[in-house]
């Protein structure tokens, strides 16, 4: 069942189009993470989903309604903010009631259903503290708090967790995946962190300057691309790159990128391939690894650089006028300046063309 | 001082008077000097008053102005309270002080109401027009008073509240709305606008989120209004001389009419009391609540 439905949704500022034509569909129970560099309209888009600010042009659907005129109250949504925006002045608990108290639900109810959440969250000791007396977690776990008390259609967080150590960070995205696991609430939730994206997404939504690039679920998102963007902008470190142009010869095709001609005889092509057609041929970091010997493409390649991350080493190799990086297991470290023997996994190969930057 | 300890003198082993600390005691007695200067400037005046006002004519007529007086008498302030002629009438200030206060609270409440109102509105809830309408009162700031006087006149006049306490409570509202507006307003655009957006999403309108969650953040510059308000509308002379008669007359007028009366000898020692009476009022708020004057204005100038 559809949950929400954005349909043609454009948002300008004076002549500034923040968002452009905007299309998409959520069921009920979805993860979805909006993903995409800074400034490219996800804020934008969640704000507009909550009612907070108005679309130029457009529709939104939440459980079937037409909220696009709606007020934010009245859209049965709650929302976690990058800032917390707890209420300074009130205490804790008076921060968890205070939706429930617009609404007018009674005391009565309102107090266990506070008490409830806040022992859930672990925050039940700290309901009598100001805002201003708990540390940042502590405020997050209270922001969740607010927005789990109103026990909404739809959450939406807006990077909840980037004011926290990295540490306090990987421990709260864990909550929150059991979270929606146990309420099955459907969830918006903007981010930067493509970890947080790809552990918590059921679907991922990569956007570029106010345009959605590409909706899937993370792994197929990650791994077929569907344009040179989204292949870059995911990936740490990012993906490898080789210009090259496409050679049809026989039935076959192989891309020659120069320092190796690379069979592409196991790939899907979205498009039909044309022969000289110039691609940039991608291939992740994790797909170049050391030879076992059994791979059915193997160069040898000199290592230039050696990085160590600790769980692995990032090995940047010299392929003709090029560099590619591999990750090696940290227990392969590869000497300086001497030739080894890399394999390549082609099944996890992206084709783009070059011009249209587009997966073909 | 919590500085002063740098400029004192230790004993050391050799020669404590280097040429670096002679200098720094240079600056500190220069810098001790000038305060003392500008204290003086603003604390002679204030004790000739207090010490006149409690001496008896005679001490006054013997000269001795900056003496202490030989026997301290209430006399005069009584005298200013109940008794001094101010115009043809007898009854001493306290009519006026209450005809100042009946004018100045309300008018102080509601101006600082109003721009609170305003200033949030104009700070939280953009609509179209809100930056000509602050220009507007921005612009509203710098009208002088005497631009003023005869449209404000006729405007009584036909609203039938010329020369009442009513009509002065009604100018210096108006007058008041574009400072405190914009008072108000620079201290909210400080306040995050996710606030606002988190109460929305809440259920909390505009007056809601006004009252329970803006305003309490808010109380320095609350303060901070309500002085410049008060000191503003209590000190007013140019209004209260143009619009109002001999029974709704504020503070100022009575008091410019005492001290300014040509009949009889002149009492130094009433007048001196008198005018202490007259600034008690703005005295005791700033006494009251200076402290909380001086956090309003430092605090909004490093969040603004
Ligand atoms: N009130 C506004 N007036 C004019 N432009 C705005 C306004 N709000 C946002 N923008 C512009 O809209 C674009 C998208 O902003 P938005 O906040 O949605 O980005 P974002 O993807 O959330 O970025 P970030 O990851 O940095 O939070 C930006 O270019 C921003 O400058
Ligand atoms: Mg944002």
């Amino acid at each position: 069942m559809i949950d929400i439905r954005i349909s043609n949704c454009n948002k300008n500022y004076g002549s500034l189009r923040v968002l452009k034509d905007i299309n998409l569909e959520i069921e009920r129970g979805e993860f979805i993470v909006l993903l995409g560099p800074s400034g490219c309209g996800k804020s934008t888009l969640l704000h507009i989903v909550a009612g907070l600010d108005r679309l130029s042009s457009g529709a939104i659907e939440i459980g079937g309604r037409d909220v696009t005129d709606v007020e934010p109250k009245d859209r049965d949504i709650a929302m976690v903010f990058q800032s917390y925006a707890l209420y300074p002045t009130m205490s804790v608990r008076s921060n968890m009631e205070f939706g429930l108290r617009m609404r007018g639900k009674p005391m009565a109810e309102i107090r266990p259903l506070v008490e409830d959440k806040a022992r859930m969250l672990h925050i039940d000791h700290l309901l009598d503290r100001r805002p201003s007396q708990l540390s940042g977690g502590q405020r997050q776990r209270v922001a969740i708090g607010r927005a789990l008390v109103r026990d909404p259609k739809v959450f939406l967080f807006d990077e909840p967790l980037s004011n926290l150590d990295a540490k306090l960070r990987a421990s709260m995205r864990t909550e929150i995946k059991k979270l929606h696991q146990s309420l099955g609430t459907t969830a918006i939730y903007v981010t930067h962190d493509q970890l947080e994206a790809m552990t918590l997404a059921t679907r991922m939504v990569v956007m570029k300057a106010g345009e959605i690039q590409q909706v899937g679920k993370p792994e197929e998102v990650y791994h077929r691309p569907v344009n040179l963007f989204v292949a870059d902008f995911l990936g740490n470190p990012g993906m490898n790159f080789m210009k090259g142009r496409l050679r049809l010869e026989g039935g076959r095709v192989s891309a020659d990128v120069g320092a190796a001609t690379i069979p592409l005889d196991g790939y899907a092509f979205d498009t039909s391939p044309t022969d000289g057609q110039a691609v940039m041929v991608g291939l992740r970091p994790e797909s170049v690894q050391p030879s076992t010997g059994g791979e059915p493409f193997a160069l040898t390649l000199k290592p230039t650089l050696i990085e160590h991350t600790g769980s692995d080493n990032l090995v940047v190799l010299a392929m003709g006028s090029e560099e590619i990086v591999g990750k090696f297991p940290s227990d392969m470290l590869p000497k300086l300046g001497e030739p080894v023997a890399v394999g390549f996994d082609l099944s996890r190969l992206s084709v783009f063309d070059a011009q249209t930057e587009r997966r073909i | 001082m919590s500085t002063s300890t740098d400029a004192m003198p230790r004993p050391a082993r050799s020669g404590w008077l280097t040429p670096r600390r002679a200098k720094a005691i240079l600056k500190r007695v220069v810098l001790y000097l000038l305060l003392a200067i500008v204290a003086f400037f603003f604390a002679g005046p204030l004790y000739i008053l207090l010490s006149t006002s409690f001496k008896t004519m005679p001490e006054i007529q013997a000269g001795g102005l900056m003496f202490l007086p030989h026997e301290p008498t209430a006399q005069a302030w009584v005298t200013a309270w109940g008794e001094a002629c101010i115009g043809i009438t007898c009854g001493g200030l306290k009519g006026y002080f209450g005809n100042s206060m009946m004018m100045a609270v309300p008018a102080v409440l509601i101006s600082v109401m109003i721009g609170a109102i305003n200033g949030y509105a104009l700070a939280k809830w953009p609509f179209p027009g809100a930056r000509f309408v602050f220009a507007a009162l921005v612009a509203g700031n710098f009208v002088p008073f005497q631009v003023v006087l005869a449209p404000v006149s006729v405007t009584l006049r036909t609203l039938g509240l010329f020369g009442s306490v009513e009509g002065l409570i009604l100018i210096h509202v108006i007058y008041g709305i574009p400072i405190t507006t914009m008072l108000f307003r620079n201290f909210f655009l400080s306040v995050p606008n996710d606030l606002i957006k988190a109460a929305r999403i809440d259920g909390a309108g505009f007056f809601w989120i006004f009252f329970r969650i803006v305003l309490p953040l808010s109380p320095s510059v609350i303060v901070v209004a309500l002085i410049l308000q008060f000191t503003g509308i209590w000190n007013d002379f140019l209004f209260a001389v143009s619009f109002s008669n001999p029974s709704s007359a504020p503070m100022t007028v009575a008091l410019n009419n005492l001290v300014n009366s040509n009949f009889g000898v002149k009492e130094y020692n009433v007048h001196m009391a008198a005018t202490v009476i007259a600034a008690a009022p703005t005295l005791i708020l700033y006494i009251l609540l200076g402290r909380y004057f001086l956090r309003g204005m430092t605090a909004g100038a490093v969040k603004g």
